[in-house]
């Protein structure tokens, strides 16, 4: 009896095309970030459950796939996120002497979504890390250089939102009652309950006047008097109206947003973040954010931050031209010259063509732009894609003295 | 502000007329959508519309389908679909409850098994879960009052407005789940990508 064998939820496979724009996403990637001083490196797939769960949130390590080591007992998680894993890398590698260094990635992740009905679980994570440097100067550093990789993938419109999760973790850490509901509307942008929870009965007198003066101002994008904050989140938020200033100088075409209070998938940002959005697309395409406190969670206190392309809605939507190169199709017919055939095959082949040699009962299933037909008498017929004759040859030497 | 480019999701059905006349007093028309109430798309006013069935209004603003969207809070909790949700209306209010057979006793203790007729199955299983109860839930597309009168379920999970239809059943309410009303939700990149325009239909619809 034959099995229907059928994939997990979530997995799938990529075809030759998606592959082509994986490629040439890669490709044009890893061209920008080299030309910035970025050397690529490579993770495991898998490693020690600690030391991948450092720097997710609660929830997510219920995400992480596990497994148990059959050679020390030890649970092992596969890659869920390729950051805490560069982090570790560097603390354990370099010391501070060595540092700053920028490391490039391409990696696969699993992330074991519950509802894997609407998400993969399995995700092409592109991206870098900016590790031992700190300061407004290098957050516009990198948020440009990943702004550049887009326009070079052919998105010049975009839209940088950036966020703090500074000002985010500084006024959650004021909460105490109403903590974990305000996250939970920061999370929704539901500002309207928000502002009920400030006139709330059962909201301590403290933390709703709290709510008044300092998260409604935020969350109406309304003016804040900076001197009532802690000076470290004063300069913060100065930073991030300098950096919007500068990206939109530097990129007249470029709309930049401020969201301060946008909370974050992952628990391991501690300042300065943002996203990319274009219009045509329904997904970011680009996050990343300063993650300060990551790798001391490894053994080295070194600031850092990085980014990483959302790949898969990118490639859905490249405007790349996947047959670049013409396909020239040779039918095969019974009893026919098969060597002719290979002859034929690398004389278009170094011609640019992508060339294939197909049975003659297969050719109706192929969009091709060539056809070469070959007689009994091994002469040599082209035709278009509408079966147009184009030339005709007599023999193949013929062909070669031909330009195509 | 000019809104062109916005597309926005309507729920039919028991908020529909309540959203047409917020539209109206936000100053868009909503002529054409009342003549030609069976078609689903309608251009006006520098905005599409599209008039969906009210539980898969989530699900176009989370894909992209549709920019924003209105629709009851109940629709928005059952899809625990990713969207923003910045603005609550004041109109399509109502009590999601639970609600039992009069007379019968139902005892809410941890590792108790109950059956719930529910239109809501995932907010119904996390309403008891919460309690640490074992629900058994019961999935039914209407009439769920008459679930408990003949001993398919113990209780039900469903909206009323003013308990009428629970009283006239011969069912009493044991509790609110939670309370609802229409909202303004918004997909997550179109809140960026259009943050001006959509800015600017909030504004004028919480006028």
């Amino acid at each position: 009896m034959i099995k229907n064998i059928s994939l997990p939820l979530g997995i799938k496979d990529y075809s030759l095309d998606t592959i082509k724009k994986l490629d040439y996403v890669k490709e044009i990637f890893f061209m920008e970030v080299e030309t910035n001083g970025y050397e690529k490196v490579v993770t495991p797939l898998f490693e020690n459950i600690d030391s991948i769960a450092i720097g997710s949130k609660d929830d997510d390590t219920k995400k992480i796939m596990k497994m148990v080591d059959p050679l020390s007992g030890d649970v092992l998680g596969l890659r869920s996120d390729t950051t805490p894993q560069i982090a570790r890398y560097v603390a354990s590698n370099f010391s501070k002497e060595d540092l700053p260094t920028r490391l490039s990635y391409s990696e696969r992740i699993i992330r074991n979504n519950l509802d894997s009905n609407k998400e993969p679980r399995e995700i092409f994570q592109i991206g870098c890390e900016s590790i031992g440097t700190e300061g407004v100067v290098n957050d516009l550093e990198l948020i440009q250089l990943g702004s550049q990789i887009l326009k070079k993938l052919g998105f010049p419109r975009q839209v940088v939102t950036i966020n703090s999760s500074l000002l985010v973790n500084y006024i959650l850490s004021k909460l105490e009652f109403s903590k974990d509901q305000i996250k939970t509307l920061f999370y929704k942008k539901d500002f309207d309950s928000i502002s009920l929870l400030s006139k709330s009965k059962v909201v301590p007198k403290r933390e709703k006047e709290f709510i008044k003066k300092i998260v409604m101002p935020f969350a109406l994008n309304k003016k804040i008097k900076l001197g009532s904050l802690p000076k470290v989140i004063q300069k913060e938020i100065k930073d991030i109206s300098f950096l919007k200033q500068e990206l939109e100088n530097i990129n007249p075409e470029i709309e930049c947003v401020l969201d301060l209070l946008d909370v974050r998938d992952f628990n391991y940002y501690s300042n300065v973040t943002f996203d990319i959005s274009v219009s045509e697309i329904k997904d970011n395409i680009m996050s990343g954010g300063r993650y300060n406190n990551l790798l001391s969670n490894y053994g080295l206190n070194v600031p850092a931050m990085g980014f990483a392309l959302n790949v898969l809605p990118i490639i859905e939507n490249i405007k790349f031209d996947t047959l670049s190169q013409p396909l020239a199709v040779i039918e095969l017919k019974n009893n026919q010259d098969i060597s002719l055939a290979y002859k034929i095959k690398d004389f278009f082949a170094n011609q640019a063509f992508q060339v294939r040699i197909v049975e003659s009962k297969y050719i109706s299933n192929i969009s091709y732009q060539l056809l070469i037909k070959v007689d009994k008498l091994k002469k040599i017929k082209l035709l278009d894609e509408g079966n147009n004759l184009l030339a005709r040859f007599d023999t193949f030497e013929e062909l070669s003295e031909e330009e195509i | 502000m000019a809104r062109k480019g916005i597309i926005l999701a309507l729920a039919k059905g028991r908020i529909f007329n309540d959203t047409l006349e917020l539209l109206k007093k936000s100053g868009i028309s909503t002529d054409k959508i009342k003549k030609k109430s069976r078609e689903l798309i309608f251009k006006l006013d520098g905005l599409t519309i599209l008039s969906c069935k009210p539980s898969d209004v989530p699900k176009y603003v989370e894909l992209g389908a549709a920019d924003c969207g209105i629709v009851g809070s109940d629709c928005i909790s059952e899809s625990q679909c990713d969207i923003y949700e910045p603005i609550g209306l004041n109109f399509g209010l109502c009590k999601m409850i639970v609600a039992a057979k009069k007379g019968e006793k139902i005892e809410f203790k941890a590792g108790k098994e109950i059956k719930v007729a529910t239109k809501y199955p995932k907010i119904a299983s996390e309403y008891f879960i919460r309690r640490k109860m074992s629900p058994e839930i019961i999935y039914l597309n209407g009439s769920v009052e008459l679930a408990p009168l003949i001993g398919l379920s113990d209780v039900i999970v469903d909206i009323t407005e003013t308990g009428e239809t629970i009283r006239k059943n011969n069912l009493k309410v044991i509790d609110t789940v939670m309370n609802i009303s229409a909202k303004f939700i918004v997909n997550k990149t179109s809140y960026r990508t259009l943050f001006k325009h959509i800015q600017s239909l909030s504004s004028s619809l919480k006028k």
